[in-house]
């Protein structure tokens, strides 16, 4: 009975050293390390040279999913046909086409909260892509990115622009400075959210292939890291009067495990209630310098 | 198809034991995260007299579950088995001591939690040499249970605020319960109390309040007579082993459960509106009175009568809020019961009329406040009449009718979309034949105010430890309760097909 004891008492030592953390609460009765500080509004600047319409597609994707490299090469040859007009991220959801082949997993919840908010969960249908978060009827206009593209991102880009953005990153450390500038081009009635995300590209994990095989060395790209907001975004304080400008500021760190050569930041402003997306801005994380070449 | 087959090896006191599970795709109602196959529990363990240890999946539950409770339920699709080691000790007679570590089951991956708990029993009449043949029984208990999660920044933006805030997040959440059962001939008084540490997450909106929950049950029993009445309150007990496990069904990766002290109706009608536990707060109160009217009387006829009467009545806690994400929340005076939840009262009475017949006649009354299933609306009053008629025409030959009536307050609407509303009308036919065979018959069919009709039929066949099922039928949408937790069911039409076996 000795084995028993010794378990028990291991066990013991265990729960009871461990076994509950107590958080004291400031002044105002919060239980928060900060409030308030890690974002604030000011007046905006005028956007010049990065103004323009711009698309955000968001594509799910999963290691256990033979024909996401098919759609991989059908968003590239759309990147070198629209530069940097198209924005894309790649989520990795929860889905049995999303579990990790090896160690390396790339999913995060956040990533799954859309998927399964926009119905890809709920079809399992991959990959699933959509553009700017738009409608067909009453859902969301989901469709298999595995052929031409240009037609779905060149309609994208031909709808009226209501709003000019741009963001920055100035990193020190392990910590970034976001700012994102928004220019409203024409009056906004409809209620507005940002959302700031972190991608990273280059990251080698497995992938299985079309043809079925595993290809140990796939290079994932846009690959979704963190949302730096709530998902839904946070909301746009600005009166959305033509010509008004507004400038968010805020602090993120960066996780030691990310290549930060890699991550990018992604700034996308969006219809708080249709989640439509009205324009999108990109830059790299390591320079304060947008990525945005005509 | 959800299919399923459990082996166990046994070889002393060893014993192993793994289950093979396929869906493919998950039938209707239970969550597509199930979709695969594969082996999704295995064990070994070794037993002795005085110990047990179990490494890989197993399940556990300390006391009445305040904290602890690992449990599988097929038809709700729950498993909440724990993957780590598990042992249970009995170093002197009437001392149980349980020691558990692990991770829990969530669909065919495990949680981010980690779990670790103990627990001691002791019944002192084992222990105390001359309480031994005392007609008193005493056992205490007490147990403490901890999550283990890493605290990883959570940014929450305030709705209306411009802000972004930062929550401090408790890494590990310990819950830890006390308790007692008591027996003297037929009396018994059993108690629970449990307390859980600040557990911040997605179901409580992140508040810090700690939780607690308390559980009584009296009850009295001697032959032809037994009355049980159980009381319980529970304030922000749901614990999980993730702050925010994207669950839809809000069943997964429960550590502990609160038991249900509502009666588990059988009857279609009665249990149309099942309640489900509120583990973020509720008070109620449960009463329950069996007797048996003597045969050879007035009142109890030839053969005597039965007479089971239940009633019970669930509150929400009387809040008041003091804050939102990132505070304590609300506070709530201990006795003050909230808005009511639910509340039932049913009558059967049930007698056997000659050698081969029985009726059971019931009358039900259910008050259901839509809340509980996150509608908004009107409470549901229904009224509920059934009449359950049994004739044994020889040994292998059973015929069983039942018809139900239900009218209700409550009206269609079609932006809730709840095809429960209306008056109701059901009848069923049912026939055993040669002990193995069983056909059944049935509709129903909502005839004022509502929408629906659902007829069914089924067929059977049983021989040893089989039994085969086809059924083919409409079935509506609604909700599937046991002990309190509950399965949303999606409206269905076709034909299903069960067998199940064991050898």
């Amino acid at each position: 009975m000795i084995k028993g004891n010794i378990f028990i008492c291991a066990l013991a030592s265990i729960v009871l050293a461990w076994g509950c953390d107590k958080i004291e609460a400031n002044e105002n009765g919060l239980y928060e390390e900060y409030a308030g500080s890690a974002i604030t509004w000011s007046e905006g600047t005028s956007i010049t040279t990065n103004a323009g319409k711009r698309v955000f597609l968001e594509k799910y994707t999963g290691p256990k999913c033979p024909n996401c490299p098919t759609a991989d090469d059908s968003i590239h040859s759309a990147q070198r046909q629209f530069g940097n007009r198209l924005v894309v991220v790649a989520i990795h959801d929860y889905s049995s086409f999303g579990r990790p082949l090896g160690e390396i997993d790339l999913r995060t919840e956040k990533g799954d909260n859309w998927s399964s908010y926009f119905g890809v969960r709920n079809a399992g249908s991959y990959p699933s892509a959509i553009i700017n978060r738009m409608h067909n009827d009453n859902t969301f206009d989901l469709f298999m990115p595995t052929t031409v593209l240009s037609d779905k991102i060149a309609n994208a880009l031909t709808s009226a622009l209501s709003i000019n953005m741009e963001v920055t990153s100035t990193l020190t450390a392990n910590t970034t400075t976001i700012d994102v500038n928004i220019e409203f081009i024409q009056k906004v009635t409809d209620s507005l959210t940002l959302t700031i995300f972190v991608m990273e590209d280059s990251i080698i994990a497995p992938q299985t292939m079309p043809n079925g095989s595993r290809n140990q060395d796939y290079v994932h790209n846009h690959i979704l890291r963190d949302v730096v907001t709530d998902i839904w975004g946070i909301p746009v304080y600005a009166d959305g009067h033509e010509g008004s400008r507004r400038k968010a500021e805020l602090k993120y760190t960066i996780k030691p495990e990310w290549n930060k050569e890699h991550c990018h930041i992604v700034a996308f402003v969006s219809n708080a209630a249709t989640r439509e997306v009205l324009n999108v801005a990109e830059c790299k994380l390591s320079d304060n310098s947008e990525q945005f070449n005509e | 198809m959800n299919a399923r087959a459990d082996i166990l090896y046994t070889n002393g006191p060893f014993s192993a034991g793994l289950r093979f599970e396929a869906y493919q795709k998950p039938m209707l109602g239970f969550d597509p995260r199930y979709e695969g196959q594969g082996i999704a529990n295995y064990f070994a363990s070794y037993q002795n007299d005085k110990l047990s240890v179990t490494a890989g999946n197993y399940y556990e539950q300390f006391g009445n579950g305040l904290i602890l409770r690992s449990y599988e339920d097929r038809f709700l699709g729950i498993d909440n088995s724990l993957f780590g080691f598990s042992v249970n000790y009995r170093p002197w007679d009437g001392v149980t001591l349980k020691g558990i570590i692990g991770k829990q089951r969530f669909y065919w991956e495990y949680g981010k939690g980690f779990v670790r708990g103990l627990d001691a029993e002791v019944a002192l009449n084992n222990i105390i040499k001359s309480w031994t043949e005392s007609k008193t029984r005493i056992t205490l208990g007490g147990g403490f249970v901890s999550k283990y999660e890493d605290n990883d920044v959570t940014i929450i933006s305030r709705q209306n605020e411009y802000a972004l805030y930062k929550l401090a997040l408790p890494a590990n959440v310990g819950a830890g319960s006390v308790r007692m059962e008591l027996s003297h001939g037929g009396w018994g008084l059993q108690a629970e109390y449990a307390y859980k540490s600040q557990d911040p997450n997605e179901q409580n909106h992140y508040i810090y309040k700690n939780g607690d929950a308390l559980f009584v049950s009296a009850s009295y029993s001697q032959k032809g007579f037994s009355a049980n009445l159980q009381a319980k309150r529970v304030d922000n007990m749901g614990f999980r082993s993730e702050r925010n496990p994207n669950d839809k069904t809000g069943q997964m990766l429960y550590i502990n459960y609160v038991p249900s002290i509502t009666k588990q109706h059988t009857y279609a009608f009665l249990s149309m509106y099942p309640y489900a536990t509120q583990t973020t707060g509720e008070m109620g109160l449960q009463g329950d009175l069996m007797f048996k009217l003597k045969k050879e009387t007035l009142l109890g006829g030839k053969y005597g009568t039965d007479i089971h009467i239940n009633t019970a009545v669930i509150t929400s806690l009387d809040t008041s809020t003091i804050g939102g994400m990132g505070t304590d929340g609300y506070t709530s005076p201990y006795f003050g019961p909230g808005d009511l939840y639910y509340g039932d009262v049913s009558v059967e009475i049930a007698r056997k009329l000659s050698g081969k017949s029985k009726i059971t006649a019931t009358y039900g009354y259910v008050v259901f406040n839509p809340i509980v299933e996150g509608h908004a609306g009107h409470l549901h009053h229904n009224n509920i009449i059934v009449c359950d008629y049994t004739y044994k025409i020889n040994k292998k030959n059973v015929l069983r009718m039942e018809a139900e009536w239900m009218g209700s307050d409550s009206k269609y609407d079609v932006l809730v979309d709840d095809k429960r509303c209306g008056d109701w009308v059901m009848g069923l036919v049912e026939y055993n034949f040669t002990s193995a065979f069983f056909i059944s018959l049935s509709d129903q069919y909502c005839y004022h105010d509502g929408i629906g009709n659902y007829p069914n039929v089924s067929i059977g066949y049983t021989r040893k430890a089989s039994r085969l099922q086809i059924g083919y039928g409409k079935q509506r949408e609604g909700i599937v309760c046991i002990g309190g937790v509950c399965r949303q069911v999606p409206a269905s039409n076709g034909l299903t097909f069960s067998l199940t076996t064991s050898f």
